[in-house]
């Protein structure tokens, strides 16, 4: 899936959020996505630089490792790495 | 079928034939000479086209008369002069109504091209692009051919007249005949017309509907070949171009038809002429060479009567482009200069009083709108769309005319700036990067031609960094094509946020893109509005989070009115309209939302 890169609203934003989490079941999926929450909730992802593969894992593993990565999630969401790493631990995956 | 937009523009107007000419051979005026020249030329040519079936005769009277074979070569020698003569006027001719039609079109697209970009901003709103294109363009081209019509107009004119008059001196009943042609042809002629006008016009309709076909099979194939729809799309061609087909096949039938119908007409004349001057040999009443002047005469007279047949309708059309440029020549734009305040500096103080605007006036934007800025000061405009977010960034471009109502920017009235320097000042970043087909280092330095290589690639720097431009073939040299499309979306805005860097402005003027980009560009894209809007009064129409965030003062715009004011925690306490707005366009960006919709799943 290449995902779209079209601007919308919050309530359109939670149905497409949805209908993405319904299709994904039970297929492997591969998508390439401009939304972080599709990101982050991915089993895998893929850091591509110029054809090449920088870095890989899960999204806790990445904002651990991978510089790029974390500066990412800082900067949209105001929040500090240990903000952002404390929802795992307060269980926020579920 | 249906056609839309043949309709007048709305900046039509009328002319009178009458102003229409005069303007017209003022454009003509300053290629005198070379008309004058046109002119001579071809009356010399068709002097010669006249004399010699009269001379061809005479050498045949001669052998009637078994004279001087020596005065028969002279004749001889004298035609085969004329000939290369008649060459020689005909190329001079040809040659400067070459130069004087490209000329005046050359003249003429220059002043179109000049009123148009001096324009403003409602004007390109109102009309689109492909129609002021095809009157840049096409009309013009009319223009000049309808000069060309007119000179061989005139020069078939003159050699019907240089051909004809001997004939009836000759004899009147067989230039009678010819008389009787006249007519006919005309008739003929034009009722080709009408028909021939339509079938051309459904020609190039149906050319523009194969074109859209192709252009939209090739812009979807990648959707098309998922879906293996080739075969169907491959169908769906073969039917519009078979319709193209028999459009042009009927347009062309008809047309080819239209000359040997003429050829019919000059058959029966000269079978007429041949039958009558025949019988008027066995009187005696005229010289076989006589007749024979007449036979060559009717070939060299079809081809001047076929084109002034033709010359008013196609004169007509010519008119109608000529019209249709003046008005575009003279379409006076409504944004215009009140006085001329030079802007050396500004820090960027902005005051609006009673501020009237409107597009159409029945829907007015703004009334009577009031509001201050600080210098220095960073102000988001949220709200709606149809608010009024992007007419006021617009009215402060100056791109609009308000009705009434004052701007003011660091006390000067910007009805009475000049306004090159006043825009040099303001940084204009539009939601829809644009990007000109040239180099990368030609668009940063867009508008800033003075600054160095060195300036740009700090620019650059600044704009997220040079790492993506490495991958481009030439670096920085790079032609990015038309509209940027060689770069990304995201990097496209880049590179218009480098170019305001450069410009550094006092006033910064930004149009959040809705588009999101990938999330390493998004964060470059964060960091640098955030540079940009530093040390200077920023006014963004926001559509991000962070920015909401992060700006002085949020002002929630609705109907053209200021609904509620302040920072971005003040107004979610205030649990208000811009909490209501938060929760549509914000809510979706922020980390609590990626949580709550995982927790959904």
């Amino acid at each position: 899936m290449d995902d779209s890169t079209s601007a919308i609203d919050s309530a359109t934003e939670e149905l497409i959020q949805r209908a993405i989490s319904r299709v994904l079941k039970n297929r492997t999926t591969f998508i390439i996505t401009h939304r972080l929450s599709q990101i982050r909730w991915a089993d895998l992802i893929l850091v591509l630089k110029q054809g090449q593969i920088i870095a890989k894992g899960t999204h806790y593993e990445l904002l651990k490792d991978s510089e790029e990565y974390r500066k990412i999630f800082l900067t949209r969401f105001d929040k500090t790495l240990e903000e952002l790493l404390q929802i795992k631990e307060d269980g926020g995956r579920n | 079928m249906v056609y839309f937009g043949l309709d007048a523009e709305e900046y039509d107007r009328k002319y009178k034939d009458k102003d229409l000419l005069i303007r017209i051979s003022k454009y003509f005026k300053k290629y005198k000479k070379s008309m004058m020249i046109v002119i001579i030329v071809v009356a010399l040519a068709s002097l010669v086209s006249g004399i010699i079936p009269f001379l061809t005769s005479r050498v045949i009277k001669l052998l009637e008369l078994d004279s001087d074979i020596s005065t028969l070569i002279l004749v001889i020698a004298l035609i085969f002069v004329l000939n290369f003569l008649g060459f020689i006027f005909n190329f001079i001719n040809q040659t400067y109504t070459a130069r004087v039609v490209n000329k005046v079109v050359y003249d003429l697209r220059e002043d179109v091209n000049h009123s148009v970009l001096m324009q403003d901003m409602s004007f390109f709103d109102k009309y689109p692009t492909g129609k002021i294109v095809s009157r840049i363009n096409s009309d013009t081209q009319n223009f000049g051919e309808m000069s060309n019509i007119f000179m061989q107009a005139a020069a078939s004119l003159f050699a019907i007249i240089i051909i004809f008059i001997p004939l009836l001196s000759i004899n009147l009943k067989l230039a009678g005949i010819f008389s009787l042609m006249i007519p006919v042809i005309f008739v003929y002629t034009l009722s080709f017309r009408k028909v021939a006008r339509k079938k051309a016009l459904q020609g190039q309709r149906v050319l523009a509907s194969v074109n859209a076909f192709v252009q939209e099979t090739m812009a979807g194939i990648q959707i098309a070949k998922t879906f293996r729809q080739e075969d169907k799309l491959y169908g769906k061609f073969k039917q519009v171009n078979k319709q193209s087909y028999k459009i042009n096949r009927d347009r062309a039938y008809y047309l080819n038809i239209m000359f040997p119908g003429l050829n019919l007409i000059q058959g029966i004349t000269l079978t007429l002429v041949i039958y009558f001057g025949g019988s008027q040999i066995l009187d005696a009443t005229i010289s076989g060479a006589d007749v024979v002047l007449f036979t060559s005469s009717l070939s060299a007279l079809f081809f001047p009567l076929f084109s002034i047949a033709s010359f008013w309708p196609q004169f007509q059309t010519g008119m109608a482009a000529t019209e249709r440029t003046f008005t575009l020549i003279d379409s006076i734009p409504l944004v215009c200069q009140e006085n001329d305040f030079k802007v050396e500096k500004l820090v960027g103080k902005i005051q609006i009083k009673d501020l009237n605007f409107y597009y159409q006036e029945e829907k007015p934007i703004f009334k009577n709108f009031c509001l201050e800025i600080k210098p220095g000061e960073s102000v988001a405009f949220v709200g709606h769309t149809g608010a009024g977010k992007s007419s006021l960034a617009r009215l402060l471009l100056r791109f609009y005319n308000f009705q009434s109502g004052e701007i003011i920017v660091d006390g000067i009235n910007i009805r009475e700036v000049n306004l090159e320097s006043y825009r040099k000042k303001i940084g204009y970043i539009p939601q829809n990067p644009f990007l000109w087909a040239d180099s990368l280092e030609n668009n940063v330095r867009y508008g800033s031609d003075d600054k160095t290589r060195e300036e740009v690639l700090w620019a650059l720097d600044q704009a997220g960094g040079r790492e993506w431009i490495e991958t481009l073939p030439d670096g920085i040299d790079t032609d990015i094509r038309e509209r940027g499309k060689l770069l990304s979306m995201g990097q496209r805005q880049l590179v218009v946020f480098a170019r305001v860097l450069l410009q550094n402005p006092s006033i910064l003027i930004l149009d959040e893109a809705t588009a999101s980009v990938d999330p390493f560009t998004e964060t470059k894209i964060v960091e640098t509005t955030e540079k940009l809007m530093k040390g200077r009064t920023s006014i963004i129409i926001a559509h991000r989070l962070r920015t909401v965030r992060h700006v002085d003062r949020i002002i929630v715009l609705d109907h053209g009115k200021i609904v509620e004011e302040g920072n971005h925690d003040y107004l979610m306490e205030k649990k208000g309209y811009y909490a209501q707005l938060y929760e549509t366009y914000f809510m979706h960006q922020s980390f609590e939302f990626m949580e709550k919709i995982q927790a959904n799943k």
